[in-house]
């Protein structure tokens, strides 16, 4: 029982004691405070590093199941294990690090880079498919697509001159209302949810994801 | 031939057509004339201000993925940045892909062609997780957050970093944002605390997200995708790669609002049909 109030009250208490250290910080100039809140935050990158750490061999022993199983893709998993070692040894092996520096950016680099680049084909290809004016609201989304399309194209406003300013306006009224509405109702969002893990009614960043209250 | 048609191409066909023209311009340039927007005027009205001797944080928050749209941003305001005469301090928040494009921009430009020196005038740090936890614990004291370099020199040979503590050292901050919104996140962690100075770039997948920062004041200026790097090239007179991507854009983009007018045009003809109406 003990253990049980132990491993779910004292992550609890320390999250609302390291929170509400952090919040008078913001707002008090207390240098005992501060220099604990440096602290903390200097804490925060080990901290970081070694969740990477778990998560890399949570990894492994995942793919490492996958391939001992024989389970469904099990090659892939042979090849992501394969290239993690490959990484991790290049990466920490004193003297490799041009080695490191010349195979990064040529295989997980342009990896990435033809993974971005192929989505302008599906972003025209998903405007002709998707983009048909069938009630207002399609037509005001299809018009705000085009504006932005044309105004933002040099050619664009070769064409018609006030496209960069049809930009504008829409970047300045109609999009900054909507972003400002989002921003707006994320900063409430996160400040409910804090209170909410502090207070201990939040618990699925202990893994618990059944809600207290 | 069936209006109606146009609803079932194969979009193959579309993927062609758009490859064709985002590729032949590559090769043989238009020269399609190019507008200075305000935001970009901002930000080289910005970086011109910091004065001399001054220190400059460059927060290269980037990723290979969108290298194509960010690169060039970065290229040419690390130019500006290397003709004045200002101190430039480079820590990575947000990728370890970051360092490396960092490393490659640098070595393109050349800091020996701008009387610059490595460790006096410039300094890459490199990528250090944690993101916005992180970014406090350097604008609080870099030095106790730092010990080496991206390279492995100790900080106490980096003669950049004897004046510097943190946040409160720097005269402006230049945010280069490629996946997710960064430059807010200076805003949040050192404008509001310290009062520092942001500007910036991101890609056209977040630029939406920050305009409302421009308009407020709180960014100085904000540089749109590969657009936005285009006209910093013209701004600095340095023509380079987003200038020649520009037609190639163009013609995209061209591609894609004709994508939607034939499918409208399709559809309506389609819709037609089925009211019994003729076809067209």
């Amino acid at each position: 029982m003990g253990s049980v109030v132990g491993r779910r009250l004292a992550p609890v208490i320390l999250t609302a004691i390291f929170g509400i250290v952090m919040i008078l910080n913001f707002f008090l100039n207390i240098p005992a405070l501060a220099s604990f809140t440096a602290e903390a935050q200097r804490m925060f990158v080990p901290i970081v590093a070694s969740a990477g750490v778990v998560g890399g061999v949570n990894l492994l022993l995942y793919h490492f199941t996958s391939v001992s199983r024989r389970r469904g893709d099990w090659p892939l998993s042979a090849l992501l294990i394969g290239t993690f070692f490959f990484f991790l040894v290049i990466t920490i092996t004193p003297g490799l690090e041009s080695f490191y520096a010349l195979m990064y950016p040529a295989i997980v680099g342009r990896l990435k880079e033809a993974t971005w680049a192929l989505i302008s084909l599906f972003m025209v290809s998903m405007a002709y498919r998707s983009f048909k004016i069938r009630n207002l609201e399609t037509l005001l989304f299809t018009l705000g697509c085009v504006v932005i399309l044309f105004g933002n194209a040099p050619v664009g406003e070769a064409i018609w001159p006030g496209a960069g300013k049809a930009l504008r306006w829409f970047m300045d009224i109609p999009t900054m209302a909507g972003m400002r509405a989002i921003t707006i109702g994320v900063g409430l969002g996160i400040i409910a949810y804090g209170v909410r893990v502090m207070l201990g009614y939040d618990r699925t960043a202990l893994g618990e994801f059944s809600e207290v209250g | 031939m069936s209006l109606e048609k146009l609803t079932k191409l194969d979009t193959r066909w579309i993927y062609l057509l758009f490859i064709i023209v985002t590729v032949a311009p590559l090769i043989s340039p238009l020269g399609l004339p190019l507008k200075i927007s305000d935001d970009t005027r901002i930000v080289f009205d910005t970086i011109d201000a910091v004065p001399e001797g001054g220190t400059v944080f460059f927060g290269s928050d980037m990723g290979m993925g969108n290298r194509g749209e960010t690169q060039a941003m970065m290229v040419a305001v690390l130019r500006h940045l290397f003709t004045s005469d200002v101190k430039v301090i480079s820590v990575c928040f947000y990728s370890s892909d970051s360092p490396i494009l960092l490393e490659e921009a640098v070595n393109e430009i050349g800091l020996a062609n701008y009387d610059k020196e490595y460790g006096v005038d410039f300094v890459n740090f490199g990528f250090y997780e944690g993101r916005e936890a992180t970014l406090v614990a350097f604008g609080v004291d870099a030095h106790a957050f730092l010990n080496v370099d991206y390279y492995g020199t100790p900080i106490s040979e980096l003669s950049i970093m004897d004046d510097f503590k943190g946040a409160e050292d720097i005269d402006l901050v230049i945010s280069l944002s490629g996946g997710e919104i960064f430059p807010e996140v200076y805003l949040r962690q050192w404008q509001t605390i310290h009062g520092t100075k942001v500007t910036g770039g991101a890609v056209a997948m977040i630029y939406p997200m920050l305009v409302s920062y421009v308009a407020s004041g709180q960014l100085s200026g904000l540089l749109a995708s590969s657009r936005g790097a285009a006209e910093y090239e013209l701004l600095i007179n340095k023509p380079g790669s987003a200038i020649i991507a520009m037609d190639s854009q163009s013609l995209g983009h061209m591609v894609t609002i004709l994508a939607i007018i034939i499918s409208n045009l399709g559809y309506f003809a389609s819709k037609r049909s089925k009211k019994g109406g003729l076809d067209i």
